[in-house]
């Protein structure tokens, strides 16, 4: 195996690693804020957004779909 | 060529979403102020910049059709005023639940949440227009005049925040912010724009598939065609 080959499983271990070293940088320069807390609002927000597009997605396949199905009917 | 990008679109679109949203959950820090629950920006955000962009795009064709009529310039208005309705729906959504940590409750008529309600309601009597108007061509005219009409309020949406005096913040500056908010707001705006020019794409298709099936000569009744003469 090539030698980025051998490093490929180590990828999300050193992502990790330097995501968690900025991560703490970063809360040392800027703070963690006024407001504390408040992550079921971020988890409920991401979550509307992603159904939110899904859901559209599956709705514009269903009718597509229904649309094909009467130009062939007719 | 263009069915690659049209399956391209999705993918990047998709690709991009996941990893903006790595980008956001994680990788970005906490805001000065608003501390984790800022991190809601990143897609609240993007979600109303697609809806004024698709709100633009509905003025646009409305416009052009009213100068020159065609029916691809009158379901790319249709495409725009539905993705617009939908972006809107899940900015709003996502505004009133950040709204809650930040101004202590859900929902206030400030002119920034009244303006953008009355461009989601005047979307919604859009759409309910053209499906209620059963002649095609006169859908479309009566549309295209909605369509521009329309636009006054996604201007008063973009300003509400400077011409009155709103509990929303003013539109800020990338000067005035750290990096990594900018870059995450720009990525995952991206992600927002493959998508909504996606979702664009295959609406105008139903609309098409719609006109074409509308204005289609009627079929020979089936004992004429093909019978011996």
């Amino acid at each position: 195996m090539s030698a980025p080959g051998l490093l490929l499983p180590l990828l999300p271990l050193l992502l990790g690693q330097a995501t968690a070293e900025h991560v703490e940088e970063m809360s040392r320069a800027v703070g963690t804020g006024r407001i504390v807390g408040g992550w079921e609002y971020v988890w409920a927000c991401y979550l509307i957004a992603w159904i939110g597009i899904a859901l559209y997605a599956v709705s514009l396949w269903a009718r597509r779909r229904a649309g094909s199905k009467r130009g062939i009917a007719a | 060529m263009a069915k690659a990008i049209r399956y391209a679109l999705p993918v990047v679109g998709l690709l991009m979403l996941a990893s903006g949203a790595y980008l956001g959950l994680v990788w970005v820090p906490a805001e000065r102020d608003m501390g984790d629950v800022a991190r809601i920006m990143y897609v609240h955000v993007p979600a109303v910049w697609m809806m004024l962009l698709a709100s633009l795009l509905n003025f646009g064709a409305s416009l052009w059709y009213l100068f020159r009529a065609s029916w691809k310039v009158d379901a790319l208005a249709e495409a725009g005023a539905e993705i617009s309705l939908l972006f809107g729906v899940i900015g709003v959504l996502l505004g009133a639940i950040w709204a809650k940590p930040t101004w202590g409750v859900y929902w206030n008529w400030d002119p920034r949440l009244t303006s953008v309600t009355i461009m989601l309601v005047t979307y919604a009597g859009y759409m309910a227009l053209r499906r209620f108007v059963e002649d095609p061509e006169r859908r479309a005219r009566w549309s295209a005049v909605a369509g521009v009409f329309l636009a006054a309020n996604s201007v008063l949406v973009w300003y509400s925040v400077k011409w009155f005096n709103s509990l929303h913040q003013t539109q800020s500056s990338p000067k005035t912010t750290y990096p990594e908010l900018v870059l995450t707001l720009r990525w995952n705006s991206f992600a927002f724009l493959f998508i909504a020019i996606w979702f664009i794409w295959l609406r105008y298709d139903l609309a098409m598939q719609t006109r074409r099936s509308e204005v289609a000569p009627p079929e020979p009744p089936p004992a004429a065609a093909g019978s011996p003469a």
